[in-house]
């Protein structure tokens, strides 16, 4: 079983324009932009912030598409897969993209909070998966070729380029907690 | 200097043409000098030529200016540069004055003369200090001989003559200028102990400037350091992660294959006692 693979390696190592972005926002309060602050500083926390929060991992977040797809909605009916059925499913090629939305919440002193909402989107290219479902969760898989990239942005511009998206390979074979991931009665359309 | 020898040319000039014309044309007979045996000159149509008085005022004048100063002036002057530059030149400048020495004989100022020409030298200091350059010999034998020449050339006039002087003041001032430039290499030599002062100072400079540079950064970090640490003071973040939230899109998923269902179970078989 692999190891778990966070969100966060898909950041880049620096983003050296979030410091500008979070201070244009932030200083749109007359009191914070009367502060003498070291935004370079500031940024370099909320990106550590970032980090912290996108620890998350990367298979888990796929699995979650993958459990909204149609051709599984099948195995969340207990009458046509009875409790302690196992059921293997193997999938073909296809591309998961994934939108997450970190929010960090920013106080300077006594002025008011100021959050700042993210948008990280995972893209991932899946090569195949072979899924192992018990009791309507998905329990684990074994990945064939697969890649993940990610891409920071706020307010809709990215905050940094594709080129600096980091693009990573993911392990072959994978495993979540029990109960696992719970797939929908009613899944989404592919 | 000049000025003497403008005088006494000026007396050759005026007193040489008219002897000339009053005793026949001896052009070297300067007797002249003595006014009261001067002839008063006349012209061919029988009216006096010139005016006696007026030339006997200015030889006068020349020779009281020739006599009288140079005594005076001398003794300032000789006392500070006894050295060895008051003889060369007077011997040097003597050959020019004996010139008018043959011209009046009569008149007590020889032994004058002497100290008159040593005067000369005098007059020109900037060239004193270098005895040692001042043969310049080739320069003045021949300068006496052309004034000898020019003056009986010269008409009677008494204005013209005035323009003849100038050419001997050159000779005596062209010789010493060109070797003054020697002794001066000697002095500049010596000069390394600024040189040593000079990159002492240098180094100072550059210590002077690295510790500048050193503070300007330290105050700067401690400066940037300050602000950081206000700057932790005053902020709080709190990161939050909805993982439900947010759009998620499949494209191309299909099963490539038929799904694989394992029931496992387990069957007790019935007792084998009989």
């Amino acid at each position: 079983m692999a190891d778990k693979v966070p969100l966060s390696v898909l950041l880049p190592d620096r983003l050296d324009s979030m410091a500008e972005r979070v201070k244009s926002k932030m200083c749109e309060d007359e009191q914070v932009g009367g502060m003498k602050l070291a935004w370079g500083f500031v940024g370099t926390e909320i990106f550590n912030a970032l980090k912290s929060v996108l620890d998350c991992d990367l298979l888990e977040i796929l699995a979650k598409g993958w459990a909204q797809a149609s051709v599984l909605a099948d195995f969340a009916d207990s009458g046509r897969h009875p409790p302690g059925e196992r059921s293997v499913v193997e999938l073909g090629a296809h591309d998961v993209s994934r939108e997450l939305h970190p929010v960090i919440a920013i106080t300077v002193g006594s002025c008011p909070c100021v959050e700042l909402k993210f948008t990280f989107t995972v893209t991932a290219n899946i090569g195949g998966v072979r899924l192992s479902i018990l009791d309507g969760h998905i329990i684990g898989g074994d990945l064939g070729e697969a890649w993940a990239a990610g891409q920071l942005s706020y307010e809709g511009m990215p905050l940094h380029s594709a080129a600096n998206s980091k693009k990573i390979g993911l392990p072959g074979e994978f495993g979540f907690t029990s109960p696992g991931i719970a797939i929908p009665r009613i899944g989404l359309a592919a | 200097m000049k000025i003497i020898l403008a005088t006494l040319a000026a007396a050759f000039v005026l007193i040489g043409p008219a002897s000339a014309q009053s005793q026949g044309g001896a052009a070297g007979d300067t007797g002249a000098i003595e006014t009261q045996a001067y002839p008063a000159p006349r012209k061919p149509d029988g009216r006096p030529a010139g005016t006696p008085k007026l030339r006997d005022q200015l030889l006068r004048g020349a020779l009281d200016a020739l006599l009288q100063p140079r005594p005076k002036r001398r003794p300032p002057e000789a006392a500070p540069p006894p050295v060895m530059v008051i003889p060369e030149p007077a011997a040097v400048i003597e050959s020019p004055v004996e010139v008018p020495i043959q011209v009046t004989p009569e008149p007590s100022p020889p032994p004058s003369r002497p100290t008159s020409i040593s005067v000369a030298p005098a007059v020109t200091p900037a060239a004193a200090p270098r005895p040692a350059i001042i043969p310049a010999k080739p320069a003045q034998p021949p300068r006496p001989d052309p004034r000898v020449e020019q003056a009986p050339t010269i008409e009677p006039a008494a204005a013209p003559p005035a323009a003849d002087p100038p050419q001997p003041a050159p000779a005596v001032s062209v010789s010493p200028p060109p070797p003054i430039i020697e002794p001066a290499e000697p002095i500049a030599t010596p000069v390394p102990a600024p040189s040593e002062s000079a990159a002492g100072k240098t180094v100072w400079l550059l210590l002077g400037l690295l510790a500048a540079v050193a503070i300007a950064a330290a105050a700067l970090y401690l400066r940037r350091a300050r602000q950081i640490a206000r700057t932790r003071a005053a902020l709080s973040l709190h990161p939050s992660l909805d993982p439900l939230a947010g759009a998620c899109s499949v494209s191309g998923l299909a099963l490539a294959g038929p799904p694989l269902v394992i029931r496992a179970r387990l069957d007790f078989g019935g007792a084998l006692h009989g």
